[in-house]
């Protein structure tokens, strides 16, 4: 068992239950591997930074799954055929916020980060 | 006349080091880079929206290479630029 990160891009236009539909397929196929979602956040309608498809804005939902790797090859297969779904990402999630906290725990740094000079 | 003229060396460029400046990964104790931390990243791509170079902004090596991964994450899902709109 592994944990993931799912993040996918569904039509702004879309009514939210279309996107109910699709949060119900990836449970029904990580059932399948022995996996479930360990949490749900729904970004909502964002701008996107270019155009996809001919579309400005998109729908964002992001999940977090533990599953078997078998699991991603199904999930990427299903998103990838799906044509409302703009753009889809799933990756070996890193626990990123856990590590960070417990670097900066041991360095007893605070969080508060000074903006660097920006890139040029 | 002309000829000599071909011969002038050219001078040797000096390159001039700035003062280095510190990771900001490193000084903020930042082990892992989130690619859907989109305001921490923009701070690292160039105006046209090009991953900016270790010279400009100082991360280590160390921390560039797992940037330029979240920046490309980040791009793939449009929460970052590939080129930026005006210039397109």
């Amino acid at each position: 068992m592994k944990k993931y990160e799912l993040i996918f891009i569904l039509q702004a236009d879309q009514p939210d239950s279309e996107m109910e539909a699709r949060v119900q397929r990836v449970k029904e196929i990580l059932a399948g591997h022995e996996g479930e979602i360990t949490q749900e956040n729904h970004w909502g309608v964002r701008r996107l930074a270019y155009e996809i498809e001919h579309e400005n804005k998109g729908n964002y939902m992001f999940l977090k799954f533990r599953s078997n790797g078998t699991a991603v090859e199904d999930l990427d297969k299903f998103l990838r055929l799906d044509d409302k779904v703009l753009r889809h990402l799933v990756v070996v999630d890193d626990e990123w916020e856990e590590r960070n906290r417990k670097a900066r725990a041991k360095r007893n740094v605070t969080p508060a980060a000074e903006a660097p000079a920006s890139a040029e | 006349m002309a000829r000599k003229n071909l011969r002038i060396k050219k001078k040797k460029k000096t390159r001039r080091h700035g003062k280095q400046k510190a990771c900001f990964f490193s000084k903020n104790g930042i082990v892992a880079i989130d690619y859907k931390d989109e305001e921490l990243l923009r701070r690292f791509i160039t105006e046209r929206g090009k991953i900016a170079p270790r010279r400009n902004t100082g991360t280590s090596p160390r921390f560039q290479r797992p940037l330029a991964t979240a920046i490309k994450r980040a791009r793939h899902l449009a929460l970052l630029p590939f080129v930026k709109e005006y210039y397109r």
